[in-house]
């Protein structure tokens, strides 16, 4: 069910959809995992760590 | 002393290098309390969901995902704890290159890090050649003329099935399960890298 409905979202059965500008090609699949991959990284650097009540 | 026997030897140098404590510590550094730390385990998790399904497809073989709704699942588990490992990996090394990782005699931690990355790439595109579809013809095609360009193709032949499978099943996750082992060793031996 939760497949059907991410797929409902995102159809991962057509074509691949790319961005092209000249001599840069990367598909949106791609991009998308750089992206998050960068937003990720972030969030683990900025984020506090859940600590123990007596460690603080 | 030293041991008489080479068992002794190296349970006495074992013991050395890594005694219980270290090799199965209980805490850690204060400043190991951050999220951008949590990225190597998360790696190695997502490494052993790729062994474990790739097991249970190895039970009924690569074809099986063409023909069984319970196929086709454990092979979409294959392929998205794939794309979890390789994702926590980027995120981990990142963290670890932007600490400069490799101080404090870790240079060797680093290395074996980074030629884990590189053999996990080779491990993953032999099994783009082993899904048995038009898909794995088309990457086997491409791949054999710069394989060939290089001299490679003489004995790394992408078009045999047989050998992609058996690189891909056996020699490569052998290749990367040793490095990630020694990987981790060498975490305990020096430590975690504290930030810069």
């Amino acid at each position: 069910m939760v497949a059907g409905l991410l797929g409902a979202v995102v159809n991962l059965n057509g074509r691949a959809h790319y961005v092209h500008s000249g001599w840069f090609l990367i598909s949106v699949a791609n991009l998308v995992v750089i992206g998050a991959m960068l937003a990720v990284f972030a969030l683990a650097i900025v984020l506090p760590f859940p600590r123990d009540r007596e460690q603080r | 002393m030293s041991a008489p026997t080479w068992t002794g030897r190296i349970r006495a140098r074992g013991l050395d290098a890594f005694p219980p404590e270290r090799l199965l510590p209980d805490t850690q550094p204060a400043y190991v309390a951050s999220w951008i730390y949590v990225f190597g385990v998360l790696t190695l998790a997502a490494f052993l969901v790729v062994l474990g399904s790739g097991a249970v497809i190895a039970l009924a073989g690569p074809a099986w995902w063409h023909t069984s709704s319970i196929g086709h699942f454990f092979n979409s588990i294959h392929l998205w704890s794939t794309e979890l490992f390789f994702f926590f990996m980027v995120v981990h090394l990142w963290g670890k290159f932007f600490m400069a990782a490799w101080r404090g005699r870790r240079a060797l931690t680093w290395v074996t890090g980074a030629v884990s990355f590189l053999v996990s790439i080779a491990t993953a595109f032999t099994g783009y050649l082993t899904q048995q579809n038009f898909d794995s013809q088309w990457i086997g095609t491409q791949a054999k003329d710069g394989l060939n360009a290089s001299g490679a193709g003489a004995f790394f032949n992408v078009l045999n099935f047989g050998q992609m499978l058996m690189w891909h099943i056996l020699l490569l996750p052998l290749v990367v399960a040793l490095l990630t082992g020694g990987h981790i060793l060498l975490v305990r031996r020096r430590g975690v890298v504290p930030p810069l």
